[in-house]
């Protein structure tokens, strides 16, 4: 076998990766749950989380990739020494692979929303945007060639490999992304009447802090970094033995976390400006946001466009970087499992993961037949990936490493062969497996539960 | 002796470069001259000022140092074969130490606004920040003592190596200075009648093109980017055998230029949107631009407020990286030929540096005693060193470079011994050969009022 390439720098470590981490959902879901739920003290309660599970959960994944140096299911069966624990790996594999489809699919729609304000489509009544996107997303034709285009442009750049391609791509989209969010956030407070956003997002409220707001920013914490996708596993794989997993792991966790708050200070400053109550979820991107932007500037028509135009092109940056990372997953299973050519392992990954894609688009209205239980295939994918696969991978790799993996391995691989500060670290150590053992399991076991309404 | 510190990555070589290269100039100087002399054309003559004169002017720069790998002075007299080029290299620590000097008590004025702005203290009307500045400026104590203050910052930096001080204190520095510039810029561009700003600087109006209006983008271009004053050549010196000269400093060029294009966006649209004129210079950024500031966000004080704060924390940033490579200049220098431990040649740099701080700060309130030929110290420091000291500096380096070392060294210099650049070869040694030195010598003729 020849020698895999790792991540040339620093730099290109914590980019990618955190490109990894950054998605939708720092725009989508957290600005809206900390505004919610308590303002400042929601976010105070989210970096604890982040602190607790979030950031361990990380660096368990870490080592396993980094001890395995090759694709997640190869990795988990490297630690497990012949027993079923290499499951765990295969499972994260398919977790990944599954996401990719549908996920394909929503930064599908971002592409089309470019394409749309760039030729000045999005202007119009609130209810024109409802239309709009209803019309969007049960199209059985645009849609499906969006999702086509995003994960063809996503094979484009896993096929250069991980240096040429995954760490040359996120050293250009990330600093650009956060660019975009600076300029966007800038204008969005300049309009009148922007410190009601402002409030709206940090004005703390103790009086909101319930166990179920509580839960909430644990499941953020969890759902934030991309844990158990087996994405942060396999880039693991492609860390030097010199990167400092701990410090990696923060730093990603920081990265990921302001990107989230200059999400909330780009929207809420603009929708309370002009009055539109901001939400969460796919109905914020493409229907409440569009709206607030092309009447938040309706004076400054021409900054509209651009606001909404780098709006969209933001987004699906965010949307790339995060696919590019999922896509690897089963780029890397496929390529060394089956000692393909990463071209063609690719490839496949691209074709399997476009019919799954399409399948998931088609089911959002084009067609009745993958409707199953009253729940679109799309949501069902979602349902399936999100609240079963992603806590049970996440569950099982704390309690793998926590339980079952020799000590040994955990630490040297957790103090870099002993190189890293050894009283600091080892003190740091004792913490992180203390985490590991008990509170991780613990706090997935409890946002596991919480999904199903189970506890309240 | 001990080996010599140098650059841990290629993004430190960018950062740290560039950073010498934007400064105070890049915000008061280029913006204006843009929007006065055809907007857009006058940029595109500039940006061919650039590749015919700074790049290459730059590359010869490269050249010496990292083929030497030592200070200035060392440098020079390494592929002299005995000859006195060093003196060269003696004259650029010698220019670099006088500008560190008056440069510093510009960026003292700078961290005593971003104090005033901190403090709320920057709004009123242009007449009354006028008068501020007019005693403030002339003050005996403050100013001096702000811009000593400078020069031991930028000691601390340098102290601290290349590594661990400037190529940290840069890559720290750059970023924000950049965030910050596009924070305003967008601010700036949010106000109503910004577009008047914006068609100011862009606007291309080529019934400007004079040949005065080239020969101040071909000045423009050999100043912005610190030729002259051996700051490359130090800088190259810790550049790694691998660093591809050509990309490195076509990057730091195009760093450049942008930081220069933004600044324009970042002034314009403000000024143009409460009607006052811009102008250039100290006066732009300290007088006009305060009362710009607090007028344009009237509305929002707080925004106006956050406005200044990090409008003079970006000036003090920019200053900062340049006064960092200015320093190193000669501290480089003292260390290797004296062989003294770094901190205490940092030493003799700021002594001698701090010393003509002061006397330029004294000088600015209009005492006699200070008055070099009817001019105050201040201003002549900067008009012997922009004038004689640094194109003669450039004159000698592409004369050097060009003609005297042997060709094969260069070709080895500028192509990593034979592994990339090598179409270009030809086109940079005319360049160095024929073209710099004609136009520094237009430069040094404009200068002096005879073109």
């Amino acid at each position: 076998m020849t020698e895999r390439t790792g991540f040339g720098s620093k730099l290109g470590v914590i980019l990618a990766t955190a490109g990894s981490a950054v998605g939708l959902g720092n725009v989508w879901r957290f600005p809206y749950m900390a505004g919610e739920n308590g303002g400042a003290v929601f976010i105070m309660i989210y970096l604890a989380c982040v602190l607790l599970l979030g950031i361990p959960c990380m660096i368990s994944e870490f080592i396993v990739g980094r001890h395995g140096q090759s694709n997640t299911a190869r990795a988990y069966s490297k630690l497990s020494g012949g027993s079923p624990w290499k499951l765990v790996g295969y499972m994260g594999v398919l977790t990944g692979f599954l996401i990719t489809g549908y996920y394909a699919v929503v930064t599908g729609w971002c592409l089309q929303y470019i394409w749309a304000s760039f030729i000045g489509q999005l202007q119009g009544t609130p209810d024109y945007f409802k239309t709009y996107f209803a019309e969007l997303s049960s199209d059985p034709v645009r849609p499906v060639l969006w999702t086509f285009v995003m994960l063809g442009i996503a094979y484009l750049i896993i096929e250069h490999g991980v240096r040429d391609g995954i760490e040359k791509a996120s050293k250009m989209m990330m600093p650009t992304l956060f660019i975009l969010l600076l300029i966007i956030v800038v204008a969005s407070c300049m309009l009148p009447n922007a410190g009601k956003g402002i409030e709206f997002l940090f004005k703390p409220d103790m009086s909101k802090m319930t166990g179920d707001v509580f839960l909430s920013a644990l499941g953020q914490s969890f759902y934030s970094l991309s844990i158990a996708m087996g994405c942060l596993c396999t880039y693991a794989s492609y860390f030097s033995r010199y990167t400092n997993l701990t410090t990696s792991a923060t730093q990603i966790a920081i990265i990921d976390s302001v990107v989230a708050i200059l999400a909330g200070l780009m929207i809420f400053p603009a929708a309370f400006s002009v009055g539109v109550n901001p939400d969460s979820g796919p109905s914020l991107i493409f229907i409440t946001l569009p709206n607030v932007f092309s009447q938040a500037f309706a004076a400054i028509p021409i900054v509209g466009y651009f606001v909404s135009l780098l709006f969209f092109v933001l987004l699906s940056l965010a949307g790339l970087t995060s696919l590019m990372s999922l896509h690897e997953v089963s780029t890397a299973f496929f390529q060394e499992e089956f000692t393909l050519s990463r071209k063609k392992a690719a490839l496949i990954v691209t074709i399997s993961t476009a019919i799954i894609g399409a399948f998931c688009s088609l089911s959002l209205g084009a067609t009745d037949t993958l409707v199953f239980g009253g729940k679109a295939l799309f949501d069902w994918f979602d349902f399936i990936t999100g609240q079963i696969f992603l806590p049970v991978v996440g569950f099982l790799t704390c309690i793998f490493i926590g339980w079952f993996v020799p000590h040994k391995v955990v630490r040297e691989e957790f103090t870099n062969w002993g190189t890293l500060r050894s009283e600091w670290y080892a003190r740091l150590f004792h913490i992180y497996l203390f985490l590991v053992k008990y509170i991780c399991p613990m706090a997935i076991l409890f946002i596991f539960l919480h999904q199903f309404g189970l506890l309240k | 002796m001990t080996e010599r510190g140098n650059f841990g990555s290629k993004i430190g070589v960018i950062l740290a470069t560039a950073g010498s290269a934007v400064g105070l100039g890049n915000v008061w100087r280029f913006p204006y001259m843009a929007g006065e002399n055809g907007g857009a054309a006058f940029i595109v003559i500039y940006l061919v000022c650039i590749l015919m004169l700074g790049l290459p002017g730059m590359l010869s720069e490269f050249i010496i140092g990292r083929h030497a790998q030592a200070n200035a002075a060392r440098a020079y007299d390494k592929l002299s074969k005995g000859r006195p080029w060093k003196f060269v290299g003696y004259l650029g620590i010698l220019t670099s130490t006088i500008i560190l000097g008056f440069y510093s008590v510009v960026a003292g004025w700078c961290l005593q606004y971003l104090y005033i702005a901190l403090t709320g203290m920057t709004s009123g009307n242009v007449d009354a920040v006028r008068e501020y500045f007019a005693d403030f400026s002339g003050d005996a104590m403050k100013p001096a003592i702000l811009g000593v203050l400078f020069i031991l910052i930028t000691q601390f930096v340098v102290v601290r190596g290349v590594r661990g001080g400037i190529e940290r204190a840069s890559k720290l520095l750059m970023p924000v200075l950049f965030v910050l510039l596009i924070v305003i810029v967008v601010a700036s561009c949010m106000l109503p009648g910004a577009l008047e700003g914006i068609r100011f600087l862009f606007y291309p109006d080529f019934s400007k093109l004079s040949s005065d209006v080239l020969l101040e983008a071909l000045g423009q271009s050999f100043f912005s980017l610190s030729l002259g004053t051996a700051c490359l050549c130090t800088y190259a010196s810790y550049f790694s055998n691998d660093t591809n000269l050509l990309k490195s400093a076509f990057q730091i060029v195009t760093i450049d230029t942008m930081i220069a294009v933004l600044a324009g966006l970042m002034i314009f649209p403000a000024a143009f949107s409460v009607g006052v004129n811009p102008d250039s210079g100290p006066s732009l950024i300290f007088i006009t631009l305060p009362n710009v500031f607090s007028q344009a966000f009237a509305s929002m004080p707080v925004v106006g407020y956050v406005i200044s704060v990090m409008f003079y924390a970006l000036l003090v940033f920019a200053a900062l990286t340049s006064t960092i490579s200015m320093h190193e200049i000669g501290t480089a220098f003292f260390t290797e030929e004296f062989t003294l431990r770094r901190r205490y040649s940092a030493w003799v740099v700021t002594v001698a540096a701090g010393a003509i701080c002061v006397l330029c700060s004294l000088s600015v309130g209009g005492r006699s005693w200070l008055q070099i030929t009817g001019v105050a110290l201040m201003d002549f420091c900067d008009k012997i060193t922009a004038n004689i000291m640094m194109p003669i500096g450039a004159m000698l380096t592409c004369l050097f470079v060009g003609w005297y070392i042997p060709k094969r060294t260069f070709y080895a210099e500028f192509t990593n011994r034979g592994m990339t650049n090598q179409r270009w070869f030809m086109i940079y040694l005319f360049a160095v050969r024929y073209i710099c030195p004609i136009c520094i010598l237009i430069i040094f003729l404009h200068q002096m009022g005879v073109v």
